[in-house]
């Protein structure tokens, strides 16, 4: 198993570690070391900064959401008493649908011409908007498409993590006078800090590394509005074989991914 | 503690996982064999194919013995490629065609990798935007098989793809642009062949009459359409050329965007849109749109008029030549070549052979020319075919053939260039509000960032009606 491990993953990931310092075309037989060279690249080319910053701002809504809504959900969930498991099903159904395969229903659902939000618009007089097509609404629309998608993963984490609270905190505080609120702010949330940081890092990683969303809907497009540093990698390795370049974009997002992690695990206080 | 470094420790491995997508080449699926149809009407064994390249069937491949090689191709030529390996190894019973058929976008991002690594195909179909990518694994067209006399005897413009000497395919067709039209909305509005227009105004105002709104302004039937992929720069491009401007500078470091003809072109396109009313930039791919009823005219590749026969049988379709400012531009537009098949680098001795004596099958044989280029809108580039009575009598031909003697090949522009253009020329354009000369600046610029590391070189001005260019 060990040997396993690192001939297809450790052996993959050092190589693609020093590869990363070298001028590397696997096509036309290119591997010169070139030092920091590919680094120094990266951190010059705004289309990197800029889809790391469209990458960041992605991370943060949809974690936020996908977070905060889960927990929401979950809370609603596990206060049903009827149907529970209907409504389980309903919302963790999206997240074990392959994500390629509900981006071709979203791409109905955002179509300029027919689709269904523009026909929604359209019978209340409005003009139809080009989600996907216009700068301002690329990136807000496939927010909306992933936190729909993911909201299930969250949503059982936190059931599995409220099942875990004790009853007797929850009895024991409604005989102090503590109303529905109260039970939320003062029990629930705090019991579940160690599956909050987990779903929160979780879809750090997740969201830090968004492709499959960006490749089926918009290719980076329009123009580059939707490039985000997942698709910048792939862009330069599959697309021009660059492969040392595009192995140091990968080490650059390693290292943003375990600066927020860290950053994570300090505000929520777990040590 | 220890959960905080388990849970680094997974953060790490899962985004060095994009480290590994890097290093290691995707895993090749094992081909799967495609068993070839069989042959629609296969060549009488020992009739020689062919004019001066010419085939000789009743040559034994491969010494008579058994043999089996693999072939790549994209699914838009399966059922032609399964066609000529059935009729090849009609002729030829001891050699097996392994097929691969992958769907455009992956069959390029799947090929080189596996080929590179060695999984790949012993020959594959080409297309000359991967020129960049491809040559270096890739077998040149060896001389004693593919005698340079013999091909530039047969076929057009073989020269334009020499290589530092060598050749490693050859064009059996070339393609441009044509204009399509919805008959049934063309006589709704009350047009008639004599209002097919000439001239870029003279198409706006047909356009104009064949667009309809809804009652909040929407667009629903668009008169014109040039949305998606690259179509804008399509048509840009062809008024560039139209108007005597090259796009790339001689040696091919850089393209010639910022340049005030240009942007005319481009405010001009937008016009199209923004001031004529004729259609709008939340239209679905042109292709799509005119096939949905969506769009009443269009201007694309050849190869979509039989796209939208086969894919909306019942769109009634006219076909008409790409207008121009004037009547007599420099030229009309770029045209673009589909390319012969290619054999791997990295193939065994005996594969190259088989894979050679199947490409010049291929090449020899007017009738491979003639149904491909009757399949793909293409103009024949073999001179045998040039009045020929099957293309002759095809629409899309004859609106081909007013303009193809006056189209200019640009060379074999790489894929990511033409990426680049979609993104800044046209999107940004169109889509994110920057000013055409802004786009065009920041085009130039990413472009020259870019050919700096590609092996590009430009033949447009190799074209013989050059001397109408200003740049």
């Amino acid at each position: 198993m060990l040997l396993l491990y690192g001939v297809f993953y450790l052996f993959p990931i050092g190589w693609g570690l020093v590869g990363s310092f070298a001028d590397w075309n696997p096509i036309k037989g290119e591997f010169n070391f070139i030092g920091l060279a590919n680094y120094i690249e990266l951190m010059g080319d705004p289309l990197f900064l800029q889809s790391v910053g469209t990458t960041m701002v992605f991370t943060v809504v949809c974690t936020l959401c996908t977070s905060g809504l889960g927990l929401l959900l979950a809370v609603l969930v596990c206060g049903t008493r009827r149907m529970q498991n209907f409504f389980k099903t309903c919302i963790y159904l999206p997240y074990i649908t392959a994500i390629m395969s509900v981006a071709v229903v979203w791409r109905w659902i955002f179509l300029a011409q027919g689709g269904l939000l523009n026909n929604i618009l359209s019978s209340l007089g409005m003009q139809s908007v080009d989600w996907l097509g216009t700068s301002s609404t690329v990136m807000p629309s496939l927010m909306l498409m992933t936190i729909w998608h993911d909201v299930g993963f969250s949503l059982i984490l936190f059931i599995a993590g409220i099942s875990d609270i004790s009853p007797v905190l929850y009895e024991a505080a409604k005989v102090d006078g503590a109303n529905a609120f109260h039970l939320f702010r003062y029990i629930t949330v705090p019991m579940l800090s160690r599956t909050t940081a987990l779903v929160v890092v979780s879809n750090i990683i997740t969201y830090v590394q968004v492709y499959d969303q960006v490749m089926a809907l918009t290719k980076g497009g329009p123009g580059d509005a939707s490039y985000t540093a997942t698709y910048y990698l792939f862009d330069k390795a599959l697309g021009y074989y660059r492969f040392g370049y595009a192995s140091a974009t990968a080490v650059v997002l390693l290292v943003i991914i375990m600066l927020l992690s860290l950053l994570q695990f300090k505000l929520s206080g777990d040590d | 503690m220890k959960k905080k470094k388990l849970s680094l420790a997974l953060a790490a491995v899962m985004s060095l996982a994009l480290l590994a997508g890097c290093a290691g080449a995707p895993s090749s699926s094992v081909p799967a064999s495609a068993p070839a149809s069989q042959p629609a009407s296969a060549a009488p064994a020992g009739e020689i194919l062919g004019e001066n390249l010419q085939y000789d069937p009743s040559v034994p491949v491969n010494n008579g013995e058994d043999i089996t090689i693999k072939f790549w191709y994209p699914e838009d030529v399966k059922t032609i490629c399964e066609d000529y390996i059935g009729r090849y190894t009609a002729m030829h019973p001891n050699v097996t065609i392994e097929s691969n058929v992958s769907p455009w976008d992956d069959y390029w991002t799947k090929l080189p990798i596996a080929i590179t690594n060695g999984t790949g195909p012993d020959m594959f179909w080409m297309h000359n935007a991967y020129t960049d990518t491809m040559v270096p694994i890739t077998e040149p067209l060896p001389e004693d098989v593919f005698p340079t006399d013999q091909l530039n005897a047969d076929f057009r413009q073989v020269e334009l793809h020499r290589i530092d000497g060598k050749l490693y395919y050859i064009d059996t067709g070339l393609m441009s642009s044509v204009v399509m039209y919805n008959k049934a909305m063309w006589e709704e509005a009350g047009l008639t062949d004599a209002d097919i227009p000439e001239t870029w105004d003279e198409l706006i105002e047909v356009c104009k009459k064949m667009t309809k709104t809804d009652d909040a302004g929407n667009i629903v039937v668009a008169g014109f359409s040039y949305n998606g992929e690259n179509n804008f720069v399509s048509l840009l491009q062809a008024m560039n050329y139209q108007k005597g401007v090259f796009q790339y500078t001689e040696d091919g470091s850089a393209s010639l965007y910022s340049n005030p003809v240009v942007i005319e072109n481009m405010n001009y396109l937008k016009s199209f849109y923004d001031e004529h009313k004729i259609g709008d930039n939340k239209g679905a791919l042109n292709r799509e749109a005119f096939g949905q009823g969506r769009a009443a005219v269009i201007c694309d590749w050849t190869w979509v008029p039989s796209y939208i026969t086969s894919t909306f049988p019942d769109i009634e379709m006219g076909v008409f030549p790409t207008p121009s400012f004037d009547g007599d531009p420099a030229a009309f537009d770029r045209n673009n070549g589909e390319c012969s098949p290619c054999v791997s680098a990295k193939a065994t001795d005996e594969a190259k052979a088989v894979a050679f004596d199947f490409v010049k099958y291929l090449l020899a044989n007017d009738d491979f020319i003639r149904d491909f280029a009757m399949l793909n809108g293409i103009f024949p580039s073999k001179y045998s075919l040039d009045d020929d009575p099957t293309i002759a009598a095809s629409p899309v031909h004859q609106a081909l053939k007013a303009t193809i003697d006056k189209t200019l090949w640009p060379g074999p522009v790489p894929s990511q260039i033409e990426s680049i253009q979609g993104k800044y020329l046209q999107d940004d354009f169109l889509k994110n509000g920057v000013s055409a000369e802004d786009a065009a600046r920041q085009t130039d610029e990413m472009m020259a960032k870019d050919l700096a590391n590609l092996s590009f070189v430009p033949v447009e001005r190799r074209y013989e009606g050059a001397d109408r260019f200003t740049n």
